[in-house]
């Protein structure tokens, strides 16, 4: 059975750099985890296998505090640095596997990327509200996928002769 | 009039560096040089640092292959030490080593080579990476993903972690394999001789619509250096150093450990910082020599295991040996590839593979270490001088790409006048400049630095300096 996955990201040397490294640490819920410096095509094949993908990543032209929540789409590749986008890992699944979950990117702002293997409380506080917006989420999605199944078709009972 | 064509950065290699091409007056190519454009300094900022820090410090050189360093720099403080270490320390260190050239090999010919190979050399710039090559053949892409799991999960089951890892230490490593580690490795290595036999099926044929590329991507004699077993196989952690001539002869059977710098000797040019490695026997530039998949091929009879030395037999019969096209780096990367897994799945068959004896303990007993290993790009150096504190005082570290160096520079050169004519440089030749240089796979480090369409600037300057053109693609 499929099962949600979150991928939390940021360099956990440079204090809130990684507020989405501890974010994922903090939601209490049956999924798989992820915790990386970066993202990298070997990604690819375990988004494909996920029910739903959830990024968490710092944002330093955000307001330091402020929560965003999207929905990520496939991207093109009119270009490829070392730095690989949530859409353009979203885009290889479905290409290697045909497989394609949603996804959703939750980026927290911060300010401090100083030396440190610790978040700041300001971080701390996002990092919290990151897992907070998540568990909203994937309850959300969770509901979805709970509704009864729409039926493809329905038997009429046998009208009476009478 | 003399013209100058600059290419800078060089894309899909580890690292920043640059090409500059220097066209003579009637239009011939005069000279081509690689520079590489970054400074590290960690010979220097060692020194003074407790001996027994060097391999986790000296792993921080590189993102890609920190094992490598840190093996090297290992065996170099455990010659400080004084100790052989345990049998089982070693065995555990070979797992690991061949791990991270499983994963560093399908790096450089999946990620950073195929979109030339798949795609040709004259496919849209933005198209050639490894997305590019997701489109048009998924399979390969997907190999080339599970591969190099494949080397980064073997790497984080026995050390910890994927990258830095510390398990390796003087004297051994820090814990013993559990039975259930074991057989989380050996049940990954079935998928990859599946995913490198569906590879070589393909490439094969692939390899061989490049004849030109062949032709002239550094093709020509040299020497070829690597460790050797001394049975005539593959070997990447131990055993001395062999040097052959471009027709197979043996020039130097064995080169002690310690004695590897009365024989190979380093010259730094005015315009890079990475030296330039050279056999001081013959002399420099003469003494030009290569090291890495295509050297190692080269040193040896056979591989020593069964499916690499049937690959390794249908190449040779295809190209002849010695190899001397650095194109037949691709091949050789994988065929090592498939030798890795193998030698994988032999030594966790071993005994003694979970013995608990895995390090010993010693007090520096030596004033000077050398540490010699295979690190995926070639043959890797480490040497300490530490006092009787054993505080480093001096370290010499001879890397992969400068035993290269003087190959690069001379196939760089060679691909230019092949393809660059009359001052004219189409996209295509200008990707087949920086493929040749791919071929070797350097690593200049792994700092940051894109890859796949980049920022690409030539410039074409006259003779008193003067630009004369410039055209420029950007991301």
């Amino acid at each position: 059975m499929k099962r949600p996955l979150l991928i939390g990201y940021g360099n956990c040397l440079r204090e809130d750099d990684a507020v989405g490294w501890h974010a994922v640490e903090r939601i209490n819920t049956d999924a798989d985890i992820v915790q990386c410096r970066q993202l990298t095509p070997e990604l690819a094949p375990k988004i494909a296998q996920a029910s739903i993908v959830v990024f968490f990543d710092a944002a330093i032209d955000q307001e330091p505090g402020s929560i965003h929540e999207a929905r990520v789409s496939p991207d093109a590749f009119e270009s490829w640095t070392h730095h690989v986008s949530p859409g353009q890992l979203l885009a290889m699944a479905k290409q290697l596997t045909g497989c394609m979950p949603a996804a959703f990117l939750i980026t927290g702002g911060v300010r401090r990327i100083g030396w440190s293997e610790c978040l700041s409380s300001e971080g701390e506080t996002t990092a919290q509200a990151m897992a907070d917006r998540a568990a909203t989420l994937l309850n959300k999605s969770a509901a979805v996928d709970r509704r009864p199944a729409y039926p493809r078709s329905v038997s009429c009972p046998a009208e009476s002769e009478e | 009039m003399s013209q100058k064509i600059l290419i800078d950065p060089v894309t899909r290699i580890e690292g920043h560096a640059k090409v500059t091409i220097q066209i003579a007056d009637d239009g011939r190519i005069a000279d081509a040089r690689l520079h590489i454009t970054q400074l590290r300094g960690f010979e220097k900022f060692c020194e003074n640092r407790p001996f027994y820090e060097m391999p986790s410090l000296m792993a921080r050189i590189c993102g890609i292959c920190p094992v490598s360093h840190l093996i090297a720099s290992s065996k170099a403080c455990d010659a400080i030490l004084g100790v052989n270490i345990p049998a089982n320390a070693a065995r555990l260190r070979r797992i690991l080593n061949l791990a991270q050239i499983l994963q560093s090999h399908a790096l450089s010919v999946f990620h950073l080579s195929s979109p030339d190979l798949v795609l040709g050399m004259d496919a849209p710039p933005e198209k050639r990476n490894l997305f590019g090559v997701a489109e048009s053949a998924a399979e390969v892409a997907r190999d080339g993903i599970r591969l190099r799991q494949i080397g980064q999960q073997i790497i984080e089951i026995l050390a910890g972690k994927r990258i830095h890892p510390a398990w390796v230490v003087p004297g051994g490593v820090s814990a013993p394999l559990t039975a259930e580690k074991r057989d989380q490795i050996a049940a990954m290595l079935p998928d990859g001789i599946a995913a490198l036999e569906r590879t070589l099926d393909r490439f094969r044929s692939l390899f061989q619509r490049f004849p030109e590329e062949m032709e002239c991507f550094a093709n020509f004699p040299s020497l070829f250096m690597g460790l050797t077993d001394g049975a005539g196989r593959l070997e990447y952690y131990d055993g001395p150093l062999r040097v052959t001539a471009a027709d197979g002869s043996v020039v130097l059977n064995e080169i002690p450990r310690e004695d590897y710098a009365e024989y190979l000797g380093e010259i730094a040019e005015s315009d890079s910082y990475l030296k330039s490695a050279f056999y001081r026997p013959m002399g420099y530039p003469a003494g030009m020599y290569r090291v890495g998949p295509l050297a190692r091929l080269n040193l040896v009879t056979h591989c020593g295991t069964r499916r690499a030395d049937h690959e390794l037999g249908a190449l040779r019969t295809f190209a002849g040996a010695p190899l001397l096209s650095s194109f037949h780096y691709h091949h050789a990367r994988l065929i090592e590839m498939l030798h890795v897994i193998e030698r994988v799945e032999e030594l966790l068959a071993d005994a003694d593979v979970l013995s608990p004896h895995v390090r010993a303990s010693a007090e520096p007993n030596c004033e000077e270490g050398v540490g010699i290993a295979e690190a995926p790009r070639g043959t890797l150096v480490h040497h300490y001088k530490v006092d009787r504190n054993g505080l480093v005082r001096w370290a010499n570290l001879m890397i992969a790409t400068g035993h290269n160096n003087l190959a690069m520079n001379q196939g760089v050169k060679q691909t230019a006048q092949y393809f660059v004519r009359d001052g004219k440089l189409s996209d295509g030749a200008l990707n087949r400049v920086e493929a040749v240089i791919r071929s070797f796979d350097p690593c200049l480090s792994c700092s940051t630095h894109a890859i796949g369409q980049m920022p690409l600037r030539i410039d074409l300057v006259g003779p008193r300096g003067e630009l004369l053109d410039s055209r420029s693609r950007t991301t």
